[in-house]
């Protein structure tokens, strides 16, 4: 499965949106994206890719686009 | 009474307030950034002096400061109007980069069902405050009540949600918070 697809896929499940608007949701805008909900999101893609973030990283993730940009980051480091 | 409470895990303590707090203690609440939803509060540190004064003679009531295990603090979070059943929490400011806000929670709830042996908690949030009655549900806790325009600031009146946890669905909220909290602990 694709890293964008993926993300938008934990994105969805855990944020209650569709799949297909995971990448218009912003930390900011969505009601439901609390404090519990973005521990429990980046704690899912750090299991979903075997990686982990720090906190700088995890306060850097605001929507979609931030967050696989962290993937990616985090990936190339290892 | 004896305010000497003291907690810790997940590199997150609760420590009892003391006068030496009443700067921080101002100034996040009279933060825009951070005391949105917060009830009105002087902006005069002697007031503050005051009212911290008041408290420590208060049965019934206890207020931390949070500070990371460096001793660095990092908001606020208070336990009160307590019986021998129940209690509400709130007065509750957490720097949001700390990410703290579920060890905070997960603290709280500790003293009240392990330490002082509760049946149940509650909160009051202010109807606006999505982000936080989402974080209460998103934990666990169940609305049970509505105060239509209960609470004034800043000349606005507010209407407040209630959300409750029972000491039985403790254990289950408790592995949740744990669970994403490890990741500002490790």
């Amino acid at each position: 499965m694709k890293k964008s697809t993926a993300i938008k896929e934990i994105m969805a499940e855990l944020l209650n949106c569709d799949v297909e608007n995971a990448e218009t949701i912003a930390r900011d805008s969505c009601s439901e994206w609390d404090s519990f909900k973005h521990l429990e999101l980046m704690l899912t893609i750090e299991e979903h890719f075997k990686i982990k973030f720090d906190i700088e990283q995890i306060n850097k993730a605001i929507d979609f686009y931030s967050i696989l940009e962290l993937v990616q980051a985090v990936e190339n480091e290892a | 009474m004896k305010h000497d409470l003291k907690v810790e895990k997940f590199g997150v303590r609760l420590r009892p307030v003391n006068i030496k707090d009443a700067a921080f203690i101002l100034k996040l609440r009279t933060s825009q950034e951070f005391s949105k939803y917060i009830g009105d509060t002087s902006s005069n540190i002697e007031n503050q002096i005051a009212w911290l004064r008041n408290y420590l003679q208060r049965e019934n009531d206890f207020y931390f400061c949070i500070e990371t295990h460096f001793n660095e603090p990092i908001g606020t979070i208070g336990l009160y109007n307590i019986t021998s059943s129940e209690a509400e929490w709130g007065r509750w400011i957490v720097y949001p980069n700390s990410l703290a806000a579920p060890a905070s929670a997960y603290l709280i709830y500790y003293i009240a069902f392990e330490i002082i042996k509760l049946d149940r908690v509650y909160c009051k949030t202010v109807s606006e405050n999505e982000k936080v009655i989402s974080f209460h549900r998103s934990c666990g806790l169940k609305q049970v009540g509505f105060e239509e325009n209960a609470v004034t600031i800043n000349n606005q009146k507010y209407s407040l949600i209630i959300q409750s946890l029972e000491k039985e669905q403790w254990s289950d909220v408790a592995k949740k918070l744990e669970r994403i909290s490890t990741i500002i602990g490790r």
